[in-house]
């Protein structure tokens, strides 16, 4: 019995580590668009037709509210419906998972102006309610008022 | 009531309360968007006037219509719930019609949704299946181009509907209409939608119906054709639109000589030349991007 209570608690900790090891990739993070790189098309699957392209984009200035980032710029691969002109660069909110090789791959992102909306699913998946409930009560992101959550 | 119960009784409650009425009815079916926004009071948007005419529940659902010749009653071109709804389908607005019903705010029935109702998750699962997936070859490669018809009908709702407030706070969704033709041969508008920032799937407006469709790139957006914008006709050989910010430039986007193009549409029926369609709009020889304020 007392085996099994240690192996337990083995297992239950081993659970915990991963799901740290998860929250740690996460990073949301605040940036501003300095510039765009390629812009590939998105697949569609069928009949459907999608409305959009990846566009990689370069982000200054950048400021990491959940996670570390560790760097002051990113490059992130992000799904636009249309390009932003050059004149318009806008600071974004970018919901990221860091990649072993080091890049960084967009889970969401919103425009700052327009506000933070995490989808929730997405929120829990990556552990990150708390974190975001904490920044939504405290001020840290500009939450989206339409965000139904 | 489940939500689809829902939809049934609102689509048996309203041409109840709307018998008697000198023309037929008809309902489209609610999208799923539509049914998850929840079901409600009935109103009428009648020319200027906005009448309750049934109470089925308990949030509010909106019937498009237009006062009939002898302004005896209305015919029901589409149905819309409040709440997060980011589409309208089923409607019937002939060109002047649906000028009528933009300065009655048609537009601010639909609303964008943050959480992506139309939109993209944008998550691990997009990328991985853009990482996996070629992309698809054009359904055909005969030249698509928009009757001149299509082509005025656009040009004349251009700057009415790229003015247009969408309903709620944040502007920055792209417009989205569809085109069909009516019984009589005449061109309507049939569905409205809005698409977020981050882009999203319009496959419920695309019904047999659809001759053509036509989105707004608002100010702030690089101006002519770009990006995804040529999915449509490549995937459903369907020519589109691209209204810019005022509605004073617009671009057809079809196929020539064998390639997904744009050119532009002028006043009186009038094309600009045919250039090569670019994923990215500094690529444009003709039309390119910079020229755009």
């Amino acid at each position: 019995m007392r085996r099994l209570l240690v192996v337990g608690t083995i297992f239950l900790g081993a659970c915990a580590t991963m799901n740290n090891a998860k929250l740690q990739d996460v990073v949301l993070l605040r940036g501003k668009m300095e510039s765009f790189g390629e812009i590939r098309e998105l697949p569609s699957h069928g009949d459907e037709v999608t409305i959009g392209a990846l566009v990689k984009v370069r982000l200054g200035t950048v400021e990491s509210l959940i996670g570390e980032l560790g760097s002051s710029h990113a490059d992130v691969e992000l799904t636009m419906a249309s390009t932003p002109k050059a004149d318009n660069l806008k600071d974004v909110y970018v919901l990221g998972r860091r990649l072993p090789d080091g890049s960084l791959q967009a889970l969401q992102w919103d425009y700052v102006k327009v506000g933070l909306c995490v989808r929730i699913d997405i929120a829990k998946t990556y552990f990150i309610e708390d974190d975001l409930m904490r920044l939504r009560r405290t001020g840290g992101v500009n939450w989206n008022p339409d965000c139904n959550w | 009531m489940a939500a689809k119960d829902e939809a049934k009784a609102l689509a048996q409650a309203v041409p109840k309360a709307l018998q008697g009425w000198d023309k037929p009815i008809e309902f489209p079916a609610l999208d799923t968007a539509q049914v998850a926004a929840g079901i409600g009071q009935v109103n009428l948007l009648a020319g200027t006037q906005y009448d309750k005419v049934a109470s089925v529940g308990a949030q509010e659902a909106f019937v498009t219509s237009e006062t009939n010749r002898a302004g005896a009653g209305s015919l029901v071109t589409g149905v819309s719930l409040q709440g997060r709804s980011p589409t309208i389908t089923g409607l019937s607005l002939t060109k002047d019609q649906y000028l009528n019903a933009v300065k009655n705010g048609l537009w601010g029935q639909v609303q964008g949704d943050p959480n992506s109702a139309t939109g993209f998750s944008n998550n691990a699962d997009v990328n991985a299946a853009t990482k996996r997936a070629q992309a698809l070859p054009s359904v055909s490669t005969a030249d698509l181009q928009a009757s001149s018809d299509l082509a005025s009908f656009v040009k004349g709702i251009g700057s009415s509907t790229a003015s247009a407030r969408i309903g709620g706070r944040n502007q920055e969704y792209e417009k989205f209409l569809t085109f069909g033709k009516n019984a009589n041969g005449e061109i309507i508008v049939t569905g409205i939608s809005l698409v977020g920032p981050q882009g999203g799937n319009i496959f419920g407006m695309l019904n047999s119906g659809v001759i053509g469709i036509a989105h707004v790139h608002y100010q702030g957006l690089v101006q002519p054709p770009n990006s995804g914008d040529n999915s449509i006709a490549k995937v459903r050989n369907l020519p589109s639109f691209v209204i810019g910010s005022t509605g004073q430039n617009i671009w057809e986007i079809g196929r020539a000589n064998g390639n997904i193009s744009i050119r532009s549409i002028l006043p009186n029926n009038n094309f600009g030349r045919w250039e090569a369609y670019q994923i990215n709009a500094d690529r444009y020889r003709i039309y390119n991007g910079g020229q755009y304020p």
